[in-house]
């Protein structure tokens, strides 16, 4: 299978601080990849330096995406190549209605592939389809983006992103965190209907409940800015039950 | 909504018992506006003034709110670059009960703009039962760009509702990074932004005037 994303020995500082010190990572097409690893080990900040966020400089390393530099490009050139972030904290922004957020970002993707604006019926039949998917109700298109949404309600609003966008490989930045079981199952479960053979995603999460709606092919522990472990599925489990505290005092 | 030419020198209104009028000021050349504008009793007043480019403009309005129910709804947007120089200065004076005002300012500066806002909302004695709003919310798109808001309160009646709200503020990072990462360019990303903003003081305004101002949105994002 292809090769989708290829880190190698990936620094990259926040301000003067370094955080991520020497990644390795491979995902191939068809992969889903967990990141899992106690608070401060770099989560986060790796997924928000392959989103392109700029108060991250890479120091040392490679990023590259299909075989391209992923480091030079900016947020939105990796949108286009087909990069999503879905926000551990997602942001609100009063006045601007979903539905227009979304019409705004599905016409630059398509001007990027030569394509003119999309029509008003396939948008909305796009629309209608992809809120299915979240059950989010039909209000949702005019309402502002993720203003006064629960926080259930911002987290499937970011699995409605990706499946508007369809990227080949999605960052999910916390996806799990504060939802309630119904809002995990909808997450979970609307994540895993997305998943292809062409695309491939990255979860990072704290826990094991996400994984029981998408099973990963791999589990990677990152601590202290580097990959300690790597394992398959069950190694989630093991780290329900133990900790992080084995796979830290073996290093 | 009508459009009211002003001249230079300025302008004495009035909105006459019972009646209506919804005026709009567009203002795209420089000069010394003072306007007073008196609401009888039952009487509405819709105003929205907008400035717009590197003018020189000094705005000095009163509004009085002479008898029972009437009220006003003001707005004001201003969209400047270059290096313009605007004054807005407005006193809403509630003289007798039962009255209500709303005001909404929005401006935006660019290239080595400025702006100075003051508004005074004056609450007679016996103005009971007032409802008085006013908010004056800035952007600034770059190092040059200056701007001012001053709200000032006089009341002197103790059953009211008075609230004002000022705030001189940048792009939000956050937001723009958040727009980006779905794949909405810089240059776009600040335009929605610039656009999202300003609607609000243009919730009076025919669709087809605040459509016409997104050229003048378009210019000032690249106009930094």
């Amino acid at each position: 299978m292809n090769t989708m994303l290829k880190i190698e020995n990936l620094h990259a500082a926040v301000g003067e601080k370094e955080i991520l010190r020497g990644i390795d990572l491979e995902i191939k097409a068809g992969e889903v990849h967990a990141i899992m690893g106690p608070n401060g080990a770099g989560k986060s900040t790796l997924a928000a330096t392959l989103a392109g966020r700029d108060n991250i400089t890479v120091t040392d390393g490679t990023i590259r995406f299909e075989g391209e530099d992923l480091v030079p490009m900016s947020p939105e050139e990796r949108s286009w190549k087909g990069i999503f972030l879905g926000f551990q904290y997602p942001v609100e922004i009063p006045g601007l209605t979903n539905a227009n957020f979304m019409k705004a970002a599905v016409n630059e993707h398509r001007k990027q592939r030569g394509l003119g604006p999309v029509s008003a019926v396939e948008f909305l039949r796009m629309m209608k389809e992809k809120m299915a998917l979240v059950e989010m109700d039909s209000s949702f298109s005019s309402r502002a983006v993720n203003a006064g949404f629960s926080g259930g309600e911002k987290k499937r609003n970011e699995v409605f992103q990706m499946a508007m966008l369809d990227p080949k490989l999605a960052i999910l930045d916390e996806s799990d965190s504060g939802l309630d079981v119904d809002a995990l199952r909808i997450v979970g479960t609307g994540v895993d209907k997305l998943r292809r053979p062409d695309n491939a995603t990255i979860l990072i999460t704290h826990y094991q409940r996400l994984l029981d709606y998408i099973v990963p092919d791999y589990i990677h522990v990152l601590y202290k800015g580097r990959i300690v472990m790597t394992g398959d599925k069950d190694l989630a489990r093991e780290i329900e039950e133990r900790g992080y505290d084995w796979i830290i005092n073996a290093l | 909504m009508e459009t009211l030419e002003l001249k230079e020198g300025g302008a004495r209104l009035s909105v006459e018992r019972g009646s209506s009028r919804s005026w709009l000021v567009m203002q795209r050349s420089g000069g010394d506006f003072p306007v007073e504008i008196t609401v009888e009793e039952d009487a509405s007043l819709e105003l929205a003034f907008i400035v717009l480019g590197d003018v020189r403009v000094r705005n000095s309005l009163t509004v009085n709110l002479v008898g029972r129910d009437a009220n006003c709804r003001l707005r004001g947007l201003w969209l400047l670059g270059g290096n313009a120089d605007v004054k807005f200065e407005v006193r809403m004076n509630h003289e007798v009960p039962q009255c209500n005002s709303e005001q909404i300012f929005k401006g935006i500066c660019g290239g080595s703009a400025r702006s100075d806002f003051f508004g005074l909302i004056k609450v007679a004695p016996d103005a009971q039962k007032t409802d008085a709003r006013q908010q004056c919310h800035n952007l600034l798109l770059t190092e040059a760009a200056r701007a001012n808001a001053k709200p000032q309160l006089e009341i002197y009646a103790d059953d009211v509702i008075c609230t004002h709200g000022a705030t001189v503020g940048r792009l939000r990072d956050e937001e723009l990074f958040y727009m980006r990462s779905r794949g909405i360019s810089l240059e776009e990303a600040k335009k929605i932004q610039l656009t999202v903003f300003a609607a609000e003081a243009l919730d009076i305004v025919p669709e087809d005037v605040s459509a016409g101002l997104q050229g003048w949105i378009d210019a000032i994002t690249l106009s930094e």
